[in-house]
């Protein structure tokens, strides 16, 4: 804007210039040429009225020659242009001739009465001959003036135009300007270049002669033309006529020195102009850094904080409002900053927990999901994708994704455990066996808790747990506890070794016995009824010995343990049958109080009887160093009020330290010399197995009560 | 004085045990009485004639070893075999020290039984014998005046004829005469006789007074 204003301004500042300059140079030129006419009019008129003052007397009167030659010598003194001077008679015969060139003529009477030098002269007083060239090269002109009377004749002067050179010369137009004049035949008359004039140049060529020719007519005096001179300059190209001779005054200025001083104006506005343009450049420059550098500073710096940079700060010291804005931008930019700080530590605490979360879920083998059940939406972590087998970026989470893992029967009742739980919108729980891709198979646990949010969706969130590991460790720890009591139950059997052994050998021995017995019936008689007698003996007793051994087979077989219903004392029974040997031994009277007859639990008969075994085998040992008094074991089953079945052993030994009794159920914990302190701590698990309990409790007045209770059978939870 | 046949007796806690063995005594011609237990025992009747127990070791109430000794202390004399379920060494060496006859443990061969039972059998066979010629002596030495008695005693002491005059304070005849009278009561045809006898009686190789003969 300010660039055009100033340059319009300046444009129109030098168009107006150049018309004002224009003008004012063609009217200084157009005056000079006036100028110059009229010198050259005045040069002809002084020629006229030299020639006229020797022009006064007339012939007829006679004045004396010499006279007349005497003021045309004079004439010639004084006027240096003239050249020779003629003095014709009133009949047009030359009477005398004076001249620089030639000796004076006096008399000659050449008659010149038909030439137009006297007969013009005689019409108009005055005559100027057209322009000629003597020997071809110095301009002539012809002046005949007729005296005021016809009878002072004519004085007919040759006239050295080479003078008029001089006026044109001292015509000075400007530097390098000129000014010519041109006969009314537009040859050169006069021109600095005399040369040129000596030369008889024509110039009717030239444009400005046209022109001025053309406009002869027209009385005002015409602008200044644009044209070109002689040597084919430019030229700005003035003129005036010389009226009486026809003859034009010409003023010619070299164009670029016309123009110059515009040149120079317009040269000075330019630069002007450009000093202003360099001023407003500087001025734009200074305003943009004052102005344009802090908002380009404000608008680049909100723009990098807007793209994050929020590290960013503008730095505006205007002392203004952008200072103030800028400042409010560098806060807003903090606050930004540290809410983004804030926001990205938050982000990277929710990464972190979500790694920790995801690392808890691969180590605990724990997956977490969730289900929306309106909009089927499912999101499985990491660790379910790992537990099925799927890859997350191949499978997307669905519902039957991982039922098609199951077998179709465990697909069935998942199916049915699902629909189950959302329609009553209770809790979800099922464990089964999945089959992956790869044939293995995997123990996962699905556990969901239903969520109704307010729009009463209906979602689960829940877990998948891997519990392949801890299954198989279940199995294998069950299978090592049956292994550890099988072993301890051996032991025990071991321990009563030498009754079993008895027991076996007892209707072995009667075998023997009976089958001699038998022989020597048939050898001697034959006493057949005898021997018959014996042979029962020995089926019953051989039956006998084969169920003592069936018994010690139950009690070492490596079996699962099973189920079923049992009445205890059936169980005391079959005990004693193993330890009734080593109770005679060792001198130990057994008593029975079955006060729970008919009562049946469930449970596991072999367990069972190592349990009692252990049991009377403590007090067996319990009661050894006792002489005392009478050894007695008292077994006691017994209902207590809750309608279970209580067992109880007591023997009246040594009974039991107090520290003892806090840690004898403890594994590997035992008094005695070679125990193995398992006997117990199986007792224990084996009880509680069966959903019982097993406790100590001192006997009144001597020896140790060992009690286990057992839910009776219809109490058994299943 | 006539003998009630063989007799085996048997003490077992055990039916089986005690009517297979009933059986076999039975089939080789020996007479039986089985017992339960040691009370049914003493208080059943013992037969007079050579007998022997088969005991079990193992029994309710006491083992057949304390009863083996509460019989010695209560002085009934019976040829003892013991049977048992299991038998280790220290059990038996015992038993044998304590004058059983064998210890069989069960199963037995049976012959090693019937050979046990009647080498228990004669065992008692002689004992009886012995018991009866005792007595028999016991018989004639009460017979003896008492300062025959002390002239046996020192007899068999091993005292001279002038010795024995001198302890009991007579001439050397005198006592010449107790001796030649106590050699006859007692029906002794020599001095080596009368040795045995006074073995028998109790009194062998000691100096033992009449005070130690008055049991019968």
């Amino acid at each position: 804007m300010l660039l055009v204003a100033l340059l319009s301004n300046g444009l129109l500042e030098i168009w107006f210039q150049y018309q004002t300059h224009t003008s004012s140079l063609g009217r200084i030129q157009s005056e000079q040429a006036r100028a110059a006419s009229a010198k050259i009019e005045q040069f002809i008129k002084e020629i006229q009225d030299q020639i006229g003052w020797t022009t006064q007397l007339p012939w007829a009167a006679g004045a004396p020659f010499e006279q007349r030659r005497f003021d045309a010598l004079r004439l010639l003194r004084q006027v240096p242009a003239i050249t020779e001077i003629a003095q014709l008679d009133p009949t047009g015969h030359e009477q005398l001739r004076v001249s620089r060139l030639a000796t004076d003529v006096a008399g000659s009477g050449t008659d010149f009465s038909e030439e137009p030098k006297f007969t013009e002269a005689i019409a108009h007083k005055l005559y100027f001959g057209p322009v000629y060239f003597r020997r071809e090269s110095e301009p002539y002109m012809t002046l005949a003036v007729a005296g005021a009377r016809r009878a002072a004749g004519v004085s007919v002067a040759e006239v050295d135009l080479r003078f008029i050179w001089d006026v044109v010369s001292q015509i000075k137009v400007g530097q390098h300007g000129h000014a010519l004049v041109v006969d009314a035949q537009d040859r050169l008359i006069a021109y600095p270049d005399l040369s040129l004039v000596l030369r008889n140049t024509d110039l009717s060529g030239l444009a400005q002669i046209r022109q001025a020719r053309a406009n002869s007519t027209d009385p005002t005096t015409p602008d200044p033309l644009e044209a070109r001179d002689l040597e084919g300059r430019r030229v700005l190209s003035a003129y005036a006529p010389v009226a009486p001779l026809g003859w034009l005054v010409f003023v010619e200025l070299p164009l670029d020195e016309a123009y110059a001083p515009l040149t120079a104006s317009i040269e000075r506005s330019g630069l002007v102009l450009l000093a202003a343009l360099g001023l407003a450049f500087f001025a734009a420059l200074l305003l943009a850094r004052i102005m344009v550098g802090p908002i380009h500073a404000l608008r680049s710096g909100a723009a990098r904080i807007g793209s994050g940079d929020l590290g960013h700060r503008i730095s505006i010291e205007t002392g203004d409002e952008l200072e103030a804005l800028a400042a409010q931008f560098n806060e807003m930019a903090g606050r930004l900053q540290e809410s983004h700080a804030d926001l990205e530590s938050k982000v990277e605490a929710l990464r972190r927990n979500e790694a920790y979360l995801s690392a808890g879920q691969s180590i605990i083998q724990t997956g977490s999901w969730a289900w929306n059940v309106e909009t089927g939406e499912i999101y499985w972590s990491q660790e379910v994708f790992r537990i099925l087998g799927f890859d997350p970026k191949v499978h997307k989470p669905a519902v039957g994704a991982s039922a098609a893992l199951l077998s179709p029967d465990e697909r069935q009742i998942f199916q049915q455990k699902l629909e189950a739980a959302v329609r009553e919108r209770g809790e979800f729980a099922y464990e089964y066996r999945i089959v992956l891709p790869d044939r293995s198979q995997k123990s996962v646990q699905s556990v969901a808790k239903p969520i109704v949010n307010s729009s009463g969706t209906l979602e689960y969130i829940g877990i998948l747990a891997d519990v392949t590991d801890r299954r198989r460790g279940e199995e294998a720890l069950r299978r090592a506890q049956a292994e550890l009591a099988r072993v301890s139950r051996v032991t025990t059997i071991g321990e009563f070794g030498a009754s079993i052994a008895h027991e076996i050998n007892q209707p072995l021995a009667a075998i023997v016995a009976s089958g001699n017995a038998c022989r020597n019936w048939l050898a001697n008689g034959p006493n057949l009824g005898r021997a018959k007698e014996s042979l029962d003996r020995i089926i019953s007793d051989a039956n006998r010995a084969g169920e003592i051994i069936r018994r010690v087979r139950a009690l070492t077989r490596n079996r699962a343990p099973e189920q079923v219903p049992l009445m205890v004392n059936d169980i005391v029974d079959d005990v004693l049958t193993f330890a009734q040997g080593e109770l005679d031994a060792r001198k130990i009277a057994v008593r029975k109080e079955y006060l729970a007859a008919g009562l049946a639990i469930m449970g596991d008969k072999v367990q069972l009887q190592q349990v009692l075994l252990n049991l009377v085998m403590n007090g067996i040992e319990a009661m050894a160093p006792i002489t005392d008094r009478r050894r007695e074991v008292l077994i006691r089953s017994q209902r207590d009020d809750d309608g279970n079945l209580v067992v109880t052993v007591q023997d009246n030994g040594t009974g039991l330290d107090p520290i003892d009794a806090q840690r004898i159920f403890d594994a590997f914990y035992t008094t005695k010399p070679d125990g193995m302190g398992m006997g117990l701590s199986i007792s224990m698990s084996i009880v509680e197995a069966h959903g019982g309990r097993l406790w100590v409790s001192p006997a009144i007045p001597h020896g140790t009560a060992f009690h286990f209770c057992l839910p009776a059978a219809s109490r058994r939870p299943s | 004085m006539t003998d009630d046949p063989p007799t085996v007796l048997v003490v077992d806690d055990d039916p089986s045990i005690r009517s297979a063995l009933h059986d076999l005594f039975e089939s080789v011609g020996l007479r039986v009485a089985v017992f339960g237990s040691t009370r049914e025992f003493l208080h059943g009747r013992r037969p007079n004639g050579p007998c022997c127990l088969v005991l079990d070791v193992r029994l309710p109430e006491r083992s057949g070893l304390d009863f083996q000794r509460e019989l010695k202390e209560a002085n009934i004399r019976l040829p003892i075999i013991f049977l048992t379920g299991h038998a280790d060494i220290p059990m038996s060496v015992r038993a044998m020290k304590a004058g059983a006859v064998e210890f069989l443990t069960k199963p037995f061969r049976d012959q090693d039984l019937l050979d046990a039972v009647q080498l228990a059998l004669d065992q008692d066979r002689g004992a009886r014998a012995t018991e009866r010629l005792v007595e028999a002596l016991r018989g004639r030495f009460a017979e003896l005046t008492p300062r025959e008695q002390t002239v046996m005693a020192l007899v068999v002491a091993g005292r001279m004829n002038k010795q024995i005059a001198a302890e009991i304070g007579t001439s050397e005849v005198t006592a010449k005469v107790h001796r030649a009278n106590m050699m006859r009561k007692m029906q002794a045809a020599s001095l080596g006789d009368l040795f045995v006898m006074a073995g028998h009686l109790g009194m062998a190789g000691k100096a033992a007074g009449p005070d130690r003969t008055d049991d019968a």
